[in-house]
């Protein structure tokens, strides 16, 4: 054979070595290991993401738990685990060719048959699957870490074996599907970094199905909140289909949402004033007047603007006469008005008010270190105990006497306002009630007093969990202290509650603040 | 194959005079010229490249933005294959094009697959919330395996037909090396693989661009149906193109449409390789076999990225296969093409844009595996007694 023949054999051995020295360059490109180095979900920058492959490879050595619905076991890590059963022979296929989007579709369409049939257990090593093959289906990540933290988690506790299990393996298995998905958003929101979407609904399942009301999750919040379609919504176009657009800051409100229920607050506050309304200091003070008001007459202080604003001479000196500082109120009032009626902006100036009115007066107690003062302020708040809320409500009455209302009109309205003020007080009331016990606690040096005073946060923290079934929160923080001080139910709060919903709205505030020491030795 | 006379006439005596020692006709001083006018192209593309043209476009992954002296191959064998290109290659190219244009099953495929990406808007329901990811990954994915089908079908039925039918022996008797017949073969085909992707790829924009424009113009605009919105279709097309990160694209249509066109054009470093490989397996293969090879190349070449990180070469760089399994794993990945590079349809369903960086930084690979494989079907072909 002639040498020019070799010589081509030759340039094509030099051909291929060249080809492999220049594929590092262009796998750097491909992947995103020279940004994130150590962050094991990703999206990839080019190329497609291999993190399946390394849990598949290394699933043998991931520790921890993961609740397999279909053994009905405990077992793995703490993340999903990836395993060969999972590999289906379409899933492998479509990994080999290429067209890992058109199996998942396919896969996806075999899970929702099953989520109508009601197999939820048959979609989950789809979901894993589908997920897989196709990390960029959003859905399948939204739907799997619902699908775990939502049904399954109900689903665990209807399935006879664990119910003969008992409490303990219901809760620990539970748990264990809320983490997996929490592992699914994790996932998913970090390989899809770009949409708003993920980073929300982890951040949202987070806090609302595992009870984390933290830094973290604000950070999750913030994120979303951060990416461009973070407030896309869709509405009716004018031929009746839905079209997207701009929406609402929803999340800078869920933000809000968020530190009012931890509670911090001033957090809250700033959240809404500073970063959703943009208010200076000086329409903060403002505001804040307004918020007075409402804590002295209830919502009805805006009727009293109203009836001075609308009145003649003679009432606007009887209104002042009752009201001395009414032009304030009213001044504040304006601003409210303005605040909320920016167009296309739904300002948060009445929740901004509310936390004014009903716990700012025992923050700031809390704050200056009167730790009882602000205990007796939110269970009178709770309670709406007019030496501590709505003292004004005398003179609301002869507002509405001055504005010519008929005595039972009237008695209906401040029977209302009592009402609304005792609902809408003790959803974030008990909240802030425990939080002071735990301070209280962390205070304390005395062992007994200690362990009265958790028990206290504990009842509290009950009192939250037995009125808001969904108050995932509270739920978490009275299984914290169970599992520290070995707690049981309390019976008398759950009966009390309980039968408290028999008159329409359930009224979990305790009545007075207790006499700790009564429960040294609990 | 009948081959047709070079283009210039004038040459027939130097083709008699040149028949003895098999070196072909002479070049014409005019088709040179163009030759290293399209050779200069090319060197002024590499030297762009090597300067300023390897990093990433402004706000994109600049990080892993890199240049390697390996990524200049890819244009030098570039220029290489324009200079090998004589009349007469081009000749066998044209002819090679004709003839398959021609084949009935090729016009088949080509048809069904522009229906199918025609009606493709069609399927969207099939991932509500999510249509144009679906579009995308439908019309790119069924373009690949369309185009996937062609290349390898074609390539294993290229010579071997020549050498049964005999005709091979008429080529080889006229002033055509083996070197111009191959090379002219390989250039025929990637033209009728280009014309069919550009075909494919047309219909699949243009249904794409159709579909955002009902979406995120007329719907908003009119609403009502397709054809109730045609007058208002410049503005429903000004509307689309807002990237205000709204509606099914958040970039705009014609990012969107720019974006896809990059995402074919690199899915030609695919049809390449595969084209390459085809013809050279159809030198030591039968036809069918030369034709399951060839997919399985594709699967495993596809694949490419997970034998890189069962081996440790990309990624966290920890290798996740230990001993000979890993030996084995490294030396898979050292002989495939990696065709996953020319497949960035992650990266569309991002929003991403297609970097010109790594479309340059691909493409040279794929010329340079390319030019693997041709070597070594010439390395076969040079030796092969007929």
């Amino acid at each position: 054979m002639e040498l020019s023949k070799w010589g081509a054999l030759a340039g094509a051995g030099l051909l291929l070595v060249s080809y492999n020295l220049a594929q590092p360059g262009i796998n750097r490109l491909r992947d995103t290991d020279a940004i994130h180095p150590k962050t094991e979900a990703k999206r990839e920058a080019y190329g497609p993401s291999l993190v399946w492959l390394d849990r598949l490879a290394r699933a043998s050595d991931e520790g921890g738990t993961v609740y397999d619905p279909r053994t009905n076991k405990l077992e793995g890590s703490g993340k999903v685990k990836l395993d060969f059963s999972v590999m289906s022979s379409l899933m492998v296929a479509g990994l080999a060719s290429g067209f890992k989007s058109q199996v998942a579709n396919l896969l996806w369409m075999k899970s929702d048959e099953y989520w109508h049939e009601g197999l939820f257990t048959r979609q989950v090593p789809l979901m894993e699957a589908v997920v897989t093959l196709d990390p960029q289906f959003i859905d399948a990540w939204s739907t799997a870490g619902w699908h775990w933290a939502y049904n399954i988690y109900a689903d665990i506790a209807t399935n006879p074996d664990n119910i003969k299990g008992g409490p303990a393996v219901i809760r620990k298995k539970q748990e264990a599907a809320v983490a997996t998905g929490l592992d699914y958003l994790d996932r998913g929101s970090n390989i899809n970094p770009d949409t708003y979407r993920l980073w929300f609904e982890y951040g949202w399942t987070r806090a609302e199905k595992a009870g984390y009301y933290d830094l973290k999750t604000v950070e999750l919040y913030k994120t979303a909140r951060s990416k461009s379609d973070a407030r896309t919504i869709e509405v009716q176009g004018p031929g009746g289909q839905m079209v997207k657009e701009k929406g609402l800051d929803i999340l800078g409100r869920t933000i809000g949402h968020l530190w009012e229920r931890v509670p911090d607050f001033d957090k809250a506050q700033d959240q809404y004033a500073n970063d959703l309304i943009g208010a200076t200091p000086a329409q903060r003070q403002i505001l804040n007047v307004a918020g007075a008001a409402w804590h002295r007459y209830g919502a009805g202080y805006t009727d009293i603007v109203d009836v001075y604003r609308g009145g003649d001479a003679v009432t606007k000196a009887d209104v002042k006469a009752l009201v001395p500082n009414i032009e304030e109120i009213a001044a504040a009032q304006d601003l409210r008005q303005k605040i909320a009626g920016q167009t296309g902006k739904d300002q948060p100036v009445g929740a901004y008010i509310t936390i004014e009115a009903r716990y700012m007066p025992a923050w700031r107690m809390m704050k200056a270190d009167d730790l009882d003062g602000a205990i007796n302020e939110m269970i009178g708040v709770m309670n709406v105990n007019e030496k501590f809320h709505l003292e004004g409500l005398p003179v609301l009455k002869k507002i509405y006497e001055l504005r010519g209302d008929s005595p039972a009109t009237i008695e209906t309205a401040l029977t209302r306002t009592r009402a609304d003020e005792k609902t809408s007080s003790q959803d974030l009331g008990l909240h802030f009630l425990a939080k002071l016990y735990e301070m209280k606690e962390e205070k304390a040096t005395d062992p007994t007093e200690k362990k009265a005073l958790a028990m206290q946060a504990y009842r509290t923290w009950y009192r939250s969990r037995a009125r808001d079934a969904l108050d995932f929160y509270a739920l978490r923080k009275t299984r914290v202290y169970e599992d520290k001080y070995g707690f049981t139910t309390p019976d008398d709060i759950v009966a009390e509650i309980k039968k408290s919903r028999k008159g329409g709205v359930p009224d979990a505030a305790p009545k007075t603040a207790p006499n700790v020491s009564g429960y040294y030795g609990a | 194959m009948a081959v047709s006379s070079p283009p210039n006439s004038s040459n027939r005596e130097l083709i008699s005079s040149q028949l003895a020692d098999n070196r072909g006709i002479a070049i014409p001083a005019a088709w040179r010229t163009g030759q290293f006018v399209l050779m200069g192209l090319v060197a002024l593309l590499a030297i762009w490249y090597a300067i300023v043209g390897y990093r990433s476009p402004a706000g994109d992954t600049g990080a892993a933005d890199n240049f390697s002296p390996f990524d200049l191959v890819g244009f030098a064998i570039a220029m290489g294959l324009i200079f090998l290109t004589t009349p007469t290659a081009w000749v066998v190219a044209t002819t090679t094009f004709h003839e398959a244009i021609r084949r009935r099953w090729v016009t088949a495929l080509l048809g069904f697959a522009v229906v199918m990406l025609g009606v493709s808007t069609f399927f969207t329901w099939m991932q509500p919330g999510s249509q144009q990811k679906f579009l995308r990954d439908y019309g790119l994915g069924f373009t690949v395996i369309m185009t996937l089908i062609a290349a390898v079908f074609l390539g294993v039925a290229l010579i071997t037909p020549e050498i049964e039918r005999r005709t091979i022996l008429t080529i080889l008797s006229k002033p055509v090396t083996r070197a111009e017949f191959l090379i002219g073969k390989y250039l025929g085909l990637m033209l009728t693989l280009a014309l069919n992707l550009a075909v494919m790829g047309g219909i699949f924009m243009l249904s794409y661009a159709l579909f955002v424009v009902q979406k995120d113009g007329a719907d908003a605009l009119t609403g009502g149906n397709f054809f109730a919105n045609l007058p208002h279709l410049p503005q429903a097309y000004a509307l689309a193109n807002r990237a205000d990160g709204l509606g099914v694209s958040l970039n705009g249509v014609g990012s969107d449409v720019v974006n896809l066109g990059r995402a074919l054009f690199l899915h030609m470093g695919t049809l390449s390789i595969m084209a390459a490989f085809a013809i050279m397996l159809s030198q030591f293969l039968t036809g069918i076999t030369a034709i399951i090879v060839s997919f399985v190349v594709y699967f495993l070449g596809q694949s490419a990225a997970y034998w890189a990180r069962l081996s440790g070469g990309s990624g966290t760089g920890t290798p996740v296969l230990n001993g000979p399994i890993r030996t084995i794993a490294d030396g898979v990945y050292a002989l495939l093409p990696h065709l996953d590079t020319f497949d960035v349809r992650e990266r569309l369903v991002n929003d991403l844009p297609v970097g010109l960086n790594y479309m340059l930084k691909a493409g040279s690979a794929g010329v340079t595996y390319t030019a693997v494989m041709l070597a070594v079907a010439y390395f076969a072909f040079s030796e092969r007694e007929f």
